[in-house]
């Protein structure tokens, strides 16, 4: 990214220095329907925002938007002061490197190995040609297995992916994020498909790596008490607008049951 | 309305003895000749095709062209399947680097190649670059691109999206997300569909030759301008001798492929 | 550092033998069969040249034999479709009549049907009924049944047994197992790959010119004969636009019919 560019120095003079991830205005439409009536929201160092809101707030779109997964159709981006959204491919793509981001369904390659699985985070950084013969560095491999080993999986480390449990195969798409080394951890409904035990395992496995590493991470989740739980600020989401942002601590849940409400009828 | 649902099957079949009335009146076919057809067949297989000359079809020249024939198969299935990767990756519409340049161009060449037929590539092919077997496996690699092409790509776009946003958000060039989250996941598709492709290939490759385009299908178009039925019937049983073979081992090597994946 | 994937056994053997047997056939053909001379003397480039100018002025002379075209593939696979009916019948091991004999007597029509071209199938028609539209389209229809009674025996084995045992234990017999059991289950099936392999009947129906057959096919081979590239080109250019028509009605069919 280019270091001498004017909006990096406005950001560095900012008050709000430590901010990571700046959103201003988002709007995204599906064809017609629009669902993102524009977004506002900060991420800053050693935040870990939760978003909630019944299904089809637009949590999935919005934290889509920040990496282009879904193209935004206007509003601002700022992550480390550099808009994203007019970025061409190979810049989008240098971008997308430093920010991690964990599934629902963890999107495993399920007939390769944990291992392969989790180097396949440094991709972007890997030359064409030494990627498409799988001859990875050594000190590449070695951080995967020390991730690995990080995330409880040592055993595993060369199982198949689709030889594993649900909550171990999040435990793969964690370290597989963090191999990215990212300044930014997006997470989308990491615990909808998993037990409500495990769910509470991999939370709380995020919220360690993240603090190790002062990672800010801005995670998607359906389930208030996990939100509760876990975040250091909270964003309640519907029909594409923001309605309350807050500490957990300071939330009623009133206006929380008040954004499901619509779902509940 | 239960009536209608009543007449719907009555309507079809109208409808269908209509146009098929049609058609034979406007191709000017002459149903009478259908009339004892299956008698006339058997009195020319039995008077005029039989008994097959064998020693025609294990003569030396014969035997060198049916090397030829599995030599242009396998030159040509490679080859076409090695052009056929990139086409598929191009023209899926769910891993293109290039959905308004690249993907119309790639579809257009698999749609283009398969609409013509792999016998009309080898008189055009046979007319550009002379007879023989380059003719003959240039036709085949156009069939090959084609057929497979066209399964690979259908196989490409049923994948799971996940593994593919995964490595796309990540910030993996497309190419290799194509490498790395397709793959992976139809790799196994792929081999049954190669496997397939070698039987299709050979199949055609013992007739391109009808055209001077190499193989066994020359001596094939030769014994029937001769009208020497007997080397005819020696031939076309030869064919299909090969054909099951192909097929028979193509069968046994899919079974092998689920084997070993299982 | 490569790591830990599977690779069967013998995987490098077999790769070594394909591509020592791949250079042995590139080396044939290539280097021992091309005369490269002649290739570099610029006539392959010249009728090239010939063929990258469709003559256009031929399209409207062209739009009858198209539709003859179509005529001849669409009467080929409804008869192919009757053909295939009763060998399907037999090739299917849930409902074929007379146990193994007629299951592999099935099958083995199947197999005959596939594994002789079309041109070849073409051939033989012309012994018997003289040249024509009707040799082509039995050529075709003969050429088509392997193909279609396959995939409707596979669909037949994989319909619910529940309503043949019904029709069983009430003591139908195997004819109206067949009619109230199995064909209600499995039409869209059967409409699907007849609708599909219309489609390739279309692209091979070009090639029956060579027996007298009309349509495009005899076009294209009047122009060949005359040496008429640009004829040529033009032919090819309706047949791709017919095939891309036919595409697209043929999917809509299908998803229609599915």
């Amino acid at each position: 990214m280019n270091r001498d560019n004017p909006e990096r120095l406005e950001a560095v003079m900012t008050p709000a220095r430590s901010t990571v991830l700046e959103i201003r205005g988002l709007e995204a439409r599906y064809g017609e329907r629009q669902v993102l009536r524009g977004i506002d929201l900060n991420v800053a160092r050693d935040d870990f925002v939760a978003i909630i809101g019944p299904s089809g707030s637009g949590k999935s779109t919005l934290i889509r938007c920040i990496n282009r997964l879904v193209e935004p159709s206007g509003g601002k981006i700022l992550f480390d002061g550099v808009d994203l959204l007019p970025l061409a491919p190979p810049a989008l793509r240098r971008a997308r490197r430093d920010i991690g981001m964990i599934f629902q369904e963890f999107n495993l390659v399920e007939r390769m190995t944990v291992l392969d699985n989790v180097v396949m985070g440094r991709l972007g950084d890997t030359g064409t040609l030494r990627s498409l013969t799988r001859l990875w560095r050594n000190d590449v491999v070695e951080e995967a297995l020390a991730l690995i080993e990080r995330v409880g999986l040592a055993e595993h480390a060369r199982q198949r992916a689709d030889r594993l449990s649900g909550g171990q195969r999040q435990r793969v798409g964690i370290a597989r994020a963090l191999m990215q080394r990212p300044k930014l951890l997006l997470v989308d409904e990491p615990t909808s498909s998993l037990d409500p035990r495990i769910a509470r395992d991999v939370m709380t496995l995020i919220r360690e790596v993240a603090c190790e590493r002062h990672i800010p991470v801005l995670c998607n989740i359906h389930d208030i008490d996990l939100a509760l739980a876990f975040c250091t600020r909270m964003v309640g989401l519907q029909h594409g607008r923001a309605r309350f942002e807050g500490q957990p601590g300071s939330i009623d849940r009133a206006s929380v049951q008040h954004i499901y409400e619509a779902e509940v009828l | 309305m239960p009536d209608r649902a009543r007449l719907g099957p009555w309507l079809a079949l109208l409808g269908t003895l209509t146009f098929v009335s049609y058609a034979i009146e406007r191709l000017n076919i002459d149903l009478e000749r259908l009339g004892g057809m299956l008698g006339r067949i058997g009195s020319v297989l039995t008077q005029r095709y039989l008994p097959p000359n064998y020693e025609h079809i294990i003569q030396s020249d014969y035997l060198q062209s049916v090397l030829e024939t599995l030599e242009m198969t396998w030159f040509a299935t490679v080859t076409g399947l090695l052009l056929a990767v990139p086409l598929a990756w191009l023209s899926a519409r769910n891993l293109t680097p290039s959905p308004l340049l690249l993907r119309p161009a790639a579809r257009l060449i698999i749609i283009g190649v398969r609409a013509v037929h792999e016998m009309i590539w080898a008189i055009i092919l046979v007319s550009l670059v002379g007879f023989g077997m380059l003719a003959g496996s240039l036709a085949l690699i156009a069939f090959c691109l084609g057929f497979a092409g066209k399964m690979f790509s259908e196989s490409l776009e049923s994948i799971d999206p996940g593994p593919v946003e995964a490595l796309r958000a990540s910030g993996a060039s497309s190419l290799q997300v194509f490498w790395f989250g397709a793959l992976p996941q139809v790799r196994q598709t792929w081999a049954g569909i190669s496997v397939y492709t070698i039987d299709a290939v050979f199949r055609a490759a013992t007739v391109v030759g009808f055209f001077g385009a190499g193989g066994m299908g020359w001596f094939l178009r030769q014994s029937t301008q001769l009208v020497a039925s007997h080397d005819v019937a020696a031939i076309v049983l030869s064919i299909m001798l090969v054909v099951i073979v192909s097929e028979l081992f193509s069968t046994w090597l899919r079974h092998q492929l689920d084997e070993s994946s299982a | 550092m490569s790591v830990g994937q599977r690779t069967p056994r013998y995987a490098s053997v077999w790769l070594l033998a394909g591509l020592m047997a791949f250079a042995f056939c590139a080396h044939d053909i290539l280097v021992r069969d091309t005369d490269w001379a002649r290739m570099m003397s610029g006539h392959p480039w010249e009728t090239l040249a010939r063929f990258a100018r469709p003559d256009f002025t031929l399209i409207a002379d062209l739009l009858e034999p198209a539709l003859e075209t179509v005529l001849m593939a669409t009467l080929a696979s409804f008869a192919g479709l009757v053909l295939a009916l009763p060998v399907a019948w037999l090739g299917a091991a849930n409902i074929t009549p007379f146990g193994q004999l007629s299951f592999v007597l099935g099958r083995s029509l199947m197999t005959v049907s596939r594994s002789v071209h079309e041109m070849v199938w073409a051939l033989l028609f012309v012994s018997a009924v003289g040249l024509g539209a009707l040799p082509g389209i039995l050529a075709l229809a003969v050429r088509s049944v392997g193909f279609l009674a396959r995939t409707m025996a596979e669909a037949i084995e994989d319909v619910a047994p529940g309503p043949i045992e019904a029709i069983r234990a009430a003591g139908g017999s195997p004819f109206k197992v067949l009619l109230f059991g199995i064909v209600p289950q499995v039409l869209p099936a059967f409409i699907g790959c007849v609708i599909f392999e219309w489609d390739i009947n279309i692209r091979r129906s070009t090639i029956l010119g060579l027996v007298g057959a009309g349509g495009l096919g005899l076009a294209l081979f009047r122009q060949m004969a005359r040496a008429d590239y640009a004829g040529v080109a033009a032919v090819i250019l309706v047949v791709l636009a017919l095939i891309l028509v036919g595409e697209l009605i043929s999917d809509r069919a299908r998803r229609a019919v599915i």
